[in-house]
């Protein structure tokens, strides 16, 4: 497993395109970030009564909820890094070796969601940074619980495992296409699709079952009022998910003929 | 004595409605070179994805090493060195990148080793290079260069010379009898080009159709395929006759069609019509003749399109 994690890492490290994605996303959270500290846009953001995003935490919330940026990445990275790799035929080169399919996908599934979350983490923080530095955490009265840094830490943590078990959909995906142009053309129909059908077409009833889904972080989490029960349960259920993301990716892995 | 490295027991593949393996027997013995040959789509790619564990068996089963317990097949796994279809490589990365990567892979990185390979397909000074800009050719060692990283007993190559220029078919030639050779490796090719299996391999096996048609020697390959001077005449017997009696030779073989291989007096054609002529045998044909492997494949499958 070790050895599988290391050569994943050398191929994180050596991929020019995880260096451009990193740094155009560094500079482009920089700059959105110091816009967002612009005069302009802060009176804007009071007359919308959005003034808790002027603060660090609720900053921070508030550019979390960009679900369709974190997607992207996911997509993006679905494609490069497990998709490239059934291309570039390393996967299968693994395997005749001797690697266990398991230790295989494990290794894959957990560098992929390991980078995409660093690179939304990256992204959430940079963007939150020059405000955060500029106005601090506000108060209770107006950022709620996310004036305090155990609550921030504890929002971020628990949005990040609901996202990783979203991302793991995105790496099933790549498992079952195994092709970098087919992965990310499905992930982003899917999110497109997926996004305005959640949007038009959900019931009440659903939305309740939605709750319960990764999804749920839009309902739990991603709000200044967050109390502990709801990063616990976000936590869990995104723990949840991930597992039974994961155990249909390593089902359909498992028993894939390898071309 | 040479120890079994590789059995395959009733070996059957199904794709939808294709038999792509049907009840495959082979073993491949330690330290010899085996020529896989076959016409494309004959199973020989699916044979060794089965034994690369990159595909599963409809039926039948493989032992590697001795073993055949899916745990311990996994450990044996560690002993092949496989290049099948196309080498497992990263576009973007250069050779010695791509070295590095594979021995972390297998848990071996080894800058020294890493070099030593490269040195030994001619790579060593490509530099900073990267694989999307090499030749095929180029790639097919590097491919080489990768399947040799710790030092696994069977290797299995399918299309090795794929791409490779003349000088560099005759260095891959080379490295494959000297690691059979000096480092007793067991090693199953698979090509088209009969001509050069044909100088590399000890053993050649014949796959059709799924199935494996024959597995025959070098030797024994040789012996079958060796010259000899057809000769066709009105009455088979008088000439079989005359060829016991007044040549002193039973090295002959009658044919099925009346015609007669004889292996004996290649270099005296002449003397051998005039002494038939001699004796009154009509002979209507007389010619000398060679059986290469490709014929001798074709033979055996029985057709004439393309191995």
């Amino acid at each position: 497993m070790l050895s599988l994690l290391r050569s994943e890492w050398y191929q994180v490290r050596k991929s020019l395109s995880i260096k451009i994605t990193f740094g155009i996303i560094l500079a482009a959270s920089v700059m959105f970030g110091l816009k967002l500290t612009d005069t302009a846009y802060v009176s804007e953001y009071r007359k919308m009564n959005l003034v808790y995003t002027l603060y660090g935490g609720g900053a921070l919330c508030n550019h979390m909820s960009d679900g369709a940026m974190a997607l992207l990445l996911a997509s993006l990275f679905a494609g490069w890094m497990i998709g490239g790799s059934f291309e570039n035929r390393v996967i299968q080169e693994s395997i005749s070796y001797g690697k266990k399919r398991s230790t295989v996908y494990l290794a894959k599934m957990l560098m992929y969601s390991l980078v995409v979350t660093a690179l939304c983490l990256l992204y959430w923080c940079m963007t939150t940074l020059p405000t955060g530095i500029k106005y601090g955490l506000g108060t209770e009265d107006i950022c709620g619980n996310l004036c305090h840094l155990p609550y921030i830490i504890g929002m971020v943590a628990a949005g990040s495992i609901a996202y990783i078990s979203i991302f793991m959909v995105c790496g099933v995906i790549a498992f079952c296409a195994r092709k970098t142009g087919t992965t990310m053309g499905i992930c982003f129909v899917g999110i497109l699709v997926g996004g305005n059908l959640l949007a038009s077409f959900v019931s009440e009833k659903i939305a309740e079952i939605i709750h319960y889904t990764p999804l749920g972080l839009y309902y739990r989490v991603l709000k200044t009022d967050v109390t502990w029960s709801d990063i616990g349960q976000t936590a869990g259920i995104g723990l949840f998910w991930i597992v039974v993301f994961g155990a249909v990716g390593y089902y359909i892995f498992q028993k894939a003929e390898l071309k | 004595m040479s120890s079994m490295v590789l059995e395959t027991r009733d070996l059957s593949k199904q794709y939808k409605s294709q038999l792509a393996l049907n009840h495959v027997n082979l073993s491949l013995q330690q330290g010899k070179i085996y020529g896989l040959i076959g016409k494309n789509g004959a199973g020989k790619t699916t044979l060794m994805r089965m034994i690369a564990g990159l595909g599963f068996p409809t039926q039948g089963s493989i032992l590697l090493f001795g073993t055949e317990s899916r745990s311990e097949l996994e450990a044996a796994g560690k002993r092949i060195g496989s290049l099948i279809e196309a080498p497992g490589l990263v576009a973007g990365m250069s050779a010695k990148e791509n070295m590095h990567l594979q021995c972390l892979m297998k848990g071996m990185p080894n800058y020294e080793i890493e070099d030593e390979l490269l040195k030994l397909v001619g790579l060593k000074d490509t530099g900073k290079k990267k694989v999307k800009n090499f030749s095929l050719g180029m790639k097919q060692r590097l491919g080489i260069a990768t399947t040799l990283i710790g030092n696994p007993d069977l290797l299995m190559l399918d299309e090795p010379i794929n791409g490779l220029d003349p000088a560099g078919v005759i260095e891959i030639r080379n490295l494959i009898k000297k690691l059979s050779t000096y480092e007793n490796k067991t090693i199953l090719i698979s090509s088209h080009n009969l001509p050069e299996l044909y100088q590399v391999a000890t053993d050649f096996i014949i796959i059709h159709e799924g199935e494996i048609r024959e597995v025959i020697s070098h030797e024994e390959l040789d012996e079958r395929c060796k010259c000899y001077i057809s000769l066709e005449a009105s009455n088979v017997n008088q000439l079989t006759a005359v060829l016991e009696e007044k040549l002193h030779t039973q090295n002959f073989q009658v044919m099925p069609d009346n015609s007669v291989k004889l292996f004996d007096f290649l270099d005296e054609r002449e003397r051998v019509g005039r002494v038939l002529h001699e004796n009154n045998v009509i002979v209507t044909n007389i010619s000398v003749c060679e059986t290469s492997l490709e014929d001798y494949f074709m033979s055996v499958i029985g057709g004439r399109t393309n191995a």
